[in-house]
């Protein structure tokens, strides 16, 4: 793990107070989470039994309502306070829980997703939405499958960022589990779960249950039943731990277990005596069995992640050393391109063009070594300003030029005033240099019919075929070049493009062809 | 370090955080901040003037207002934060690293927001007296000041992330958090709130059942907010470009026309001068109790504010490239001194995934795996952004020299981070990727599933 490190930049806190505080706050999240899972658990249960339980008491009373109006502020606290220890993990685990999110990133993503429906579902039903029993039972059960599959992802990320042995193997497998890490994966969700229905019930019982001994009597068997489930699941859980349960973890389990067999007794001797148990006492011991739960996890966590985190944070040191020899030039870099303006036509120049063209325009920028097909001779051109346009937004296929679209109208209109100005590209257009009253040599006439046109066209617009090749040809009607630039090229053709060198022609030949040339050029018809 | 690669697939990370973000905004800022104010001043009007209606116009708007600031609002907020998780750890680790204690404060003043809004709504029924009322109704009051503050916290974040002031040379606190750009921002995002808040409560007056003397009042009421509002909006908004550098909003226009329409600069901002008349007329109409013109301009101006909206935060967002973290980290989650690094010492020296998950990888996988580093973070394959459209028609060595001299040519790009054997590796790559020679196109799924060819 020599490569993989911390952030470099410290943590605002020493671990030890981050812990302390992540370790409560994160409490206080599960308890709120876990009563708001537990709620909509009883909720569609006994809206279930309300319609089909064939129960007339249940129906009558409609408990479900009653449960529900609850969820609202219980997924708003659970929402809430979960902010404060996912910014503490992040803060503190940071590589372990920001590499565990990026192996599961889609799950990690639909938790938004499913956050999101089937808290509006569950609201809407809660909040005196009547709807037909059948819709309320769909709307019910696609929320609670959405809600129940939150934790589900939790889990899973805790359980990869707990086993960075296995980081390799999960990413290779696009993050999905195997092996131990899937069965304890499953245990670990499990436990969530039936904490979930015991902190579910102990809230209804506190908030809509204990003042009604036939509610109370019934929630108390939930949470009877979700302890014996805990007890049987924990065990099981117990023997998932990848790395195994150390000596002081087992310590801590075990006051867990004891504080959960004594709530199971109060809740039992209460169900069968029949008598109101005291919520608070209900809760209090509740607190006894959820903290050393915690605490123990906890303490498996640190066995793992305290000399990760060490050695992650002396690599983090060691690799800012080597960056920061680099740290002066970047921040004049950074500095010099805060203060250029990006848009003005020279400074679009001098970024974007300069490097291929040249500052002097000739084509003999640093790129242009770099380049098979040479940048254009800005200086031996005289095109249509349109025709330069459409070039600067569409580049030249097959040869380096880029297009420019992410510069504006205004932009671009002040890059070719720069060019014009500079190069005269939309400069007066050259006159032919053959004689007017010297007809161009038959030599020459057929050379251009029978040879240049087939890629350039009979009027210089281009044949189908030089419309097929990449670069194409210049549309010698919108653009033309000085006679000496043009004869050079019919001379040496132009690298890496279909121009080939015409050297073999007689001198004279190749003059008048570029004066040919030349005199397909057409006043631009626009600005 | 670095993280496992993830991209979203089509959609790119960009635009999957705008998604979140804009509905966010449009919750936040308009529901819980302008919402929630407009919401308790209706409740004060009905005390102060004894007059049921504006109680239970009120009341009419109380319950939605908390399912969605509740269920909605809360967790697209949460799930910007998400969604950087998952597609930009780096960054944000970093991010609350620097801004812990903002943070941590944040957590604080959300939770009592919450908690103030549920006794909000839970109370309306039951405090009656004249006593309870009042208090009923400084609890709304008292909602707004939270979610303001809320606002107030994370316009500093969010600031820094545009223009960071001095924080690169001297790593000052206090000017990353009141960093230039923070005061305009805050009340860019608070008079916005309340311009959202007024669309928002005319929605529920004007589709609504209520009597037509009170709809008359209560138009007159917010039109004259909502004319207020959208000054303090449009001022602000002046003062925050003024203050934002220049290199950054020379690519403002682009940002939100894009490479399909940047031609068309003139339209920008004739549309929005129609736009922001619209929201003008509506809000005027509205204070002068022309309740059928506000009617028919309402949801109008109901989508020109989330195209507002949309607007300003793709702005925000676009042109602090090509970094990240101004002055700290690239786009591409480098930090700014690791491009320099890795152009002198290779790209692959401390890399952890790839090497250890792909020891038998091809150069092209190389390629692959760069292109995921360097780029991925904005082009996708075959999705938005598609890289094969960015670079389509050019050759190799046209695709080596756009490569080696990006941040040049495209100044919103950030460097190459590899040395010249890396830079090789990716154009080869590129190259065969453009012109559909790859066996198959790579993904950037969960880890480090990159493969260009078949193993």
């Amino acid at each position: 793990m020599n490569t993989l490190f911390d952030l470099t930049l410290s943590a605002p806190l020493s671990e030890t107070a981050i812990q302390i505080l992540l370790f409560f706050t994160f409490e206080l999240h599960l308890i709120f989470v876990l009563m708001m899972i537990g709620t909509a658990v009883l909720a569609m249960y006994y809206f279930g039994r309300a319609w089909w339980g064939g129960d007339e008491r249940t129906a009558e009373l409609r408990w479900d309502k009653t449960i529900l109006r609850k969820f609202l502020p219980l997924k708003a606290l659970a929402v809430i306070l979960g902010v404060g220890p996912l910014l503490l993990i992040q803060v503190f685990y940071t590589v372990p829980f920001l590499t565990a999110t990026s192996l599961h990133a889609p799950y990690w993503l639909m938790i938004i997703v499913f956050l999101i429906l089937s808290l509006l579902a569950f609201d809407a039903l809660g909040q005196k939405m009547d709807v037909h029993p059948y819709y309320h039972l769909v709307l019910g059960l696609a929320a609670l499958v959405l809600l129940l599959a939150i934790p589900g992802v939790f889990v899973g990320i805790v359980v990869t960022a707990e086993n960075p042995d296995h980081w390799i193997r999960l990413a290779g497998r696009g993050g999905e589990f195997f092996g131990i890490l899937s069965i304890h994966w499953l245990m670990r969700y499990f436990h969530v779960f039936g904490a979930a229905i015991v902190f579910g019930a102990v809230f209804q019982y506190l908030f809509s249950g204990k003042d009604h001994p036939e509610k109370a009597r019934k929630l108390f068997y939930w949470i009877i039943a979700g302890l014996c489930f805990q007890i049987v699941g924990g065990f099981a859980l117990y023997l998932s731990v990848p790395r195994g349960v150390s000596a002081p973890a087992i310590a801590v389990l075990f006051v867990g277990i004891s504080a959960a067999l004594v709530l199971m007794w109060i809740v039992f001797a209460s169900a069968m005596k029949q008598k109101v148990t005291s919520g608070i006492a209900v809760a209090v011991v509740l607190m006894f069995v959820i903290t050393p739960m915690l605490l123990t996890r906890q303490i498996l966590q640190n066995e793992t992640f305290v000399p990760m985190n060490k050695q992650l944070k002396e690599n983090a040191r060691l690799y800012g050393e080597k960056i920061d020899k680099f740290r002066q030039v970047s921040l004049e870099r950074y500095s010099k391109h805060l203060n250029s303006p990006m848009g003005a036509g020279p400074e679009i120049y001098s970024n974007s063009c300069a490097f291929c063209h040249g500052k002097s325009g000739t084509g003999k920028g640093a790129g242009a070594e770099e380049l098979e097909t040479p940048p254009e001779n800005l200086t031996a051109i005289r095109v249509d300003p349109d025709y330069l346009r459409e070039i600067l937004l569409r580049g030249v296929p097959g040869a380096g030029m880029p297009y420019f679209r992410f510069y504006t109208r205004p932009q671009l209109d002040g890059l070719t005033s720069y060019i014009n100005t500079h190069f005269q590209t939309a400069g007066a257009i050259q006159k032919t240099q053959h004689p007017k009253d010297r007809a161009i040599s038959s030599a020459a006439t057929v050379q251009w019919e029978h040879t240049c046109a087939v890629c350039h066209g009979l009027d210089g617009k281009r044949s189908e075929l030089g419309l097929k090749f990449k670069p194409e040809p210049p549309d010698f009607t919108r653009y033309s070049l000085l006679h000496e630039y043009a004869l050079k090229i019919i001379t040496d053709g132009y690298p890496r493009t279909m121009m080939r060198s015409f050297v073999q022609l007689p001198p004279e030949v190749r003059s008048e062809l570029a004066s040919i040339v030349l005199d397909k050029r057409q006043q631009p018809n626009s600005k | 370090m670095e993280f496992p690669l993830f991209q979203v697939p089509y959609l790119g990370n960009g635009m999957t955080i705008a998604l979140d973000a804009v509905l966010h905004v449009i919750i936040s800022h308009g529901i819980a901040i302008g919402g929630v104010f407009l919401i308790a001043l209706a409740e004060w009007n009905g005390f102060r003037k004894n007059d049921p209606q504006w109680e239970n116009f009120a009341k009419t708007m109380i319950k939605p207002t908390i399912i969605i600031i509740t269920a909605v609002g809360a967790i697209t907020g949460v799930g910007i934060w998400f969604i950087t998780t998952a597609l930009a750890p780096r960054a944000i680790g970093s991010m609350l690293r620097i801004f812990f204690w903002p943070w941590f404060m944040e957590w604080l003043v959300f939770t009592a927001e919450v908690i103030v809004i549920l006794i909000y709504y839970f109370t309306w029924d039951s405090w009656t007296t004249p006593r309870q009322k009042r208090r009923h109704i400084a609890l709304g009051f008292f909602y707004t000041v939270l979610a303001s503050m809320s606002a107030f916290l994370i316009t500093g974040i969010l600031g820094f992330m545009l223009t960071s002031d001095g924080w690169p040379w001297d790593g000052s606190f206090w000017s990353a958090f009141f960093n230039p750009s923070f005061w305009p921002q805050l009340f860019l995002r608070v008079s916005l709130g309340m311009v959202l808040g007024v669309l928002y409560v005319f929605v529920f007056l004007f589709y609504k059942s209520f009597p037509e003397s009170f709809r008359r009042e209560a138009t007159r009421l917010y039109g004259t907010i909502g004319i207020i509002a959208l000054g303090g909006w449009f001022l602000s908004a002046i003062w925050y470009f003024a203050v934002v550098p220049s290199s950054f909003t020379s690519f403002a226009v682009y940002s939100v026309l894009t490479g399909h329409l940047s031609q068309y600069y003139s339209y920008f901002w004739i549309l929005n001068g129609i736009a922001l008349l619209v929201l003008l007329a509506l809000f005027f109409s509205a204070s002068f109790r022309k309740a059928s013109l506000t009617r028919s301009l309402l949801i109008p101006a109901i989508v020109v504010a989330i195209v507002f909206v949309a607007q300003f935060e793709r702005i925000r967002e676009f042109i602090r490239g090509p970094y990240l973290l101004p002055g700290y980290m690239y786009v591409n989650q480098k930090l700014l001194p690791e491009a320099p690094m890795l152009q002198k010492h290779g790209a692959f020296v401390w890399e952890f995934w790839h090497a250890k998950t792909a020891p038998d990888a091809k150069p092209v996988d190389d390629g692959a795996y760069l292109f995921g580093q360097n780029c991925a973070q904005c082009h996708t394959i075959g999705g938005i952004n598609d890289i094969r459209a960015r670079l389509e028609g050019r050759p190799r060595d046209a695709i080596n020299v756009l490569v080696n001299h990006a941040p040049e040519m495209v100044p919103f790009m950030p460097p190459f981070a590899g040395d010249e054997h890396d830079r090789l590796l990716i154009v080869e790559f590129l190259d065969l990727l453009i012109n559909h020679k790859l066996e198959q196109a790579p993904t950037f799924y969960t880890g480090i599933a990159v493969r260009s060819t078949k193993q």
